[in-house]
């Protein structure tokens, strides 16, 4: 039940950990000190248990995710013959300071959203 | 490496946040319908934060601090509002005392005209139609005028705490408005995250999209009208233009609530022919302009709802809550559809 509680009660800095991970990540480079405050206004802060899945293949996705602690394994599942169970293999693994999800932003789709690619969990 | 959480632990996690989101809605709620005055000026209170939320937006985006933006923002509108107060009040007081001293006359009127639809009815139905409608309904009139007045000045108490309590709480909801949304959002669980954020932007733009929208509608509509009336030298202008503007809220139907005052005193005054063409002209205009112009580039696309539905959400908020329930049932309704149609596409979007 601990963790229950951790998205909820965060540490004030953490906004400059945030700060820190929008100047790294290099599509935000060109954003001025004003804009990436007011893209720091924008980002939520998760926190996501070992084996917890972030997203799955499929589903429609709303926003980019940036780690910033941690590491995040991406598989994909795939299936060669309807009569065998489902098949998933490990694709890479992300580090801190990585991205992913970034297609989510920008490419048009009916309501803004896209279906994700690959299922990502937090290891 | 951490040992990997079991699915069993986390659905039980998920379940508990879930309870711990729906039962702070739930208090929430009851806070708000319980204490006095509370809901009225939460409703102003969101409907000043969206009016004034975006001009606070873009101050912040021009590089200015949102506490700096928002007490700026709103000692603007402060120092506005006063001075349209100290203008607008002893108009309106002075009106409401013409008005109290007229209303004798009003009744009277109304009474004779009854009056004479009674004969007529009488003359063609005899003995089936014989009630005294008149009585009955001076009677009631005179009633209504003497709560209204003897309510009036409870009502200005109660006006007055919703003005100060009001913008207190949307001053707060502007400046810290994303905070609170932030750490809500902390509660909800990792695996519907992005659904309920998707869910709280569709919400907040419709709303805000719709407020904005109706707020302007309502304010060309009242300044149409009472302008009308001026031009045409019709008594009460500003009361009645006010009147019609604030009834325009309400769909379909406000439109004719906002012009019966002046119909009423229109054939109290004895108006016939040429002034209450003049007169239905004014009220005609105001509507052409509302229904030609306004609605199709303000409202029409931002409410998706069939128009059986929204009279049925009307009727039904007129029955719970009165003319506010009129007022807030669209919103409220267009609310959970989109919270349906979101909490839908996602059980049919989740594929593994």
């Amino acid at each position: 039940m601990s963790f229950m509680w951790d998205n909820l009660f965060r540490r004030r800095d953490e906004n400059q950990e945030v700060m820190e991970a929008l100047r790294q990540t290099h599509i935000f480079h060109p954003l001025s000190k004003k804009e990436l405050r007011f893209v720091q206004e924008t980002v939520h802060v998760r926190s996501f248990k070992p084996g917890e899945a972030i997203f799955r293949q499929g589903e429609i996705g709303v926003g980019m995710y940036i780690l910033l602690r941690g590491s995040l394994d991406i598989f994909v599942d795939h299936t060669l013959d309807e009569d065998l169970p489902a098949r998933s293999h490990l694709v890479t693994r992300l580090r801190a300071g990585d991205f992913l999800g970034e297609l989510s932003l920008v490419e048009p789709t009916p309501g803004g959203r896209r279906p994700r690619s690959p299922p990502k969990k937090a290891s | 490496m951490s040992q990997a959480i079991s699915q069993r632990t986390l659905r039980r996690s998920n379940r508990w946040k879930a309870a711990g989101i729906l039962a702070l809605l739930l208090f929430g709620l009851m806070v708000l319908l319980l204490v006095d005055n509370l809901l009225v000026s939460s409703l102003l209170a969101f409907v000043i934060s969206y009016t004034l939320g975006p001009v606070v937006n873009y101050l912040e985006r021009q590089g200015v601090s949102r506490t700096v933006a928002t007490s700026a923002v709103f000692v603007i509108m402060g120092v506005l509002l006063t001075l349209v107060g100290l203008w607008l009040f002893p108009y309106l007081g002075d009106t409401l005392s013409r008005l109290q001293a007229d209303m004798p006359r009003f009744i009277s009127g109304v009474g004779q005209f009854i009056s004479e639809m009674e004969v007529r009815v009488h003359s063609f139905s005899g003995p089936l139609a014989n009630f005294d409608l008149t009585a009955r309904v001076e009677g009631q009139l005179t009633s209504w005028t003497h709560d209204f007045f003897e309510r009036l000045p409870g009502a200005l108490k109660t006006f007055l705490t919703v003005m100060l309590l009001g913008p207190f709480l949307a001053f707060f909801m502007v400046k810290d408005g994303r905070t609170v949304v932030r750490t809500l959002m902390g509660l909800v669980p990792n695996h519907l995250f992005e659904t309920g954020l998707s869910l709280q932007h569709q919400i907040n733009f419709q709303i805000g999209q719709f407020v904005r929208a109706r707020i302007l509608e309502s304010l060309i509509v009242g300044l149409v009208t009472a302008l009308g009336l001026m031009i045409i030298s019709f008594p009460y202008p500003l009361l009645l233009g006010v009147f019609a503007g604030i009834m325009n809220l309400i769909p379909y139907l406000g439109p004719i609530l906002g012009a019966i005052p002046a119909f009423v005193i229109a054939l109290v005054n004895g108006y016939t022919g040429l002034d209450v063409a003049l007169l239905s002209t004014v009220y005609i205009v105001a509507q052409l302009i509302d229904a030609g112009v306004l609605i199709p580039l303000l409202v029409a696309k931002i409410v998706d709802l069939h128009p059986v539905t929204v009279i049925v959400v009307i009727i039904a908020g007129a029955q719970m809550m009165g003319i506010l329930g009129m007022i807030i049932s669209i919103p409220v309704a267009s609310t959970l559809k989109v919270t349906v149609g979101t909490i839908y596409r996602h059980l049919i979007d989740t594929r593994t």
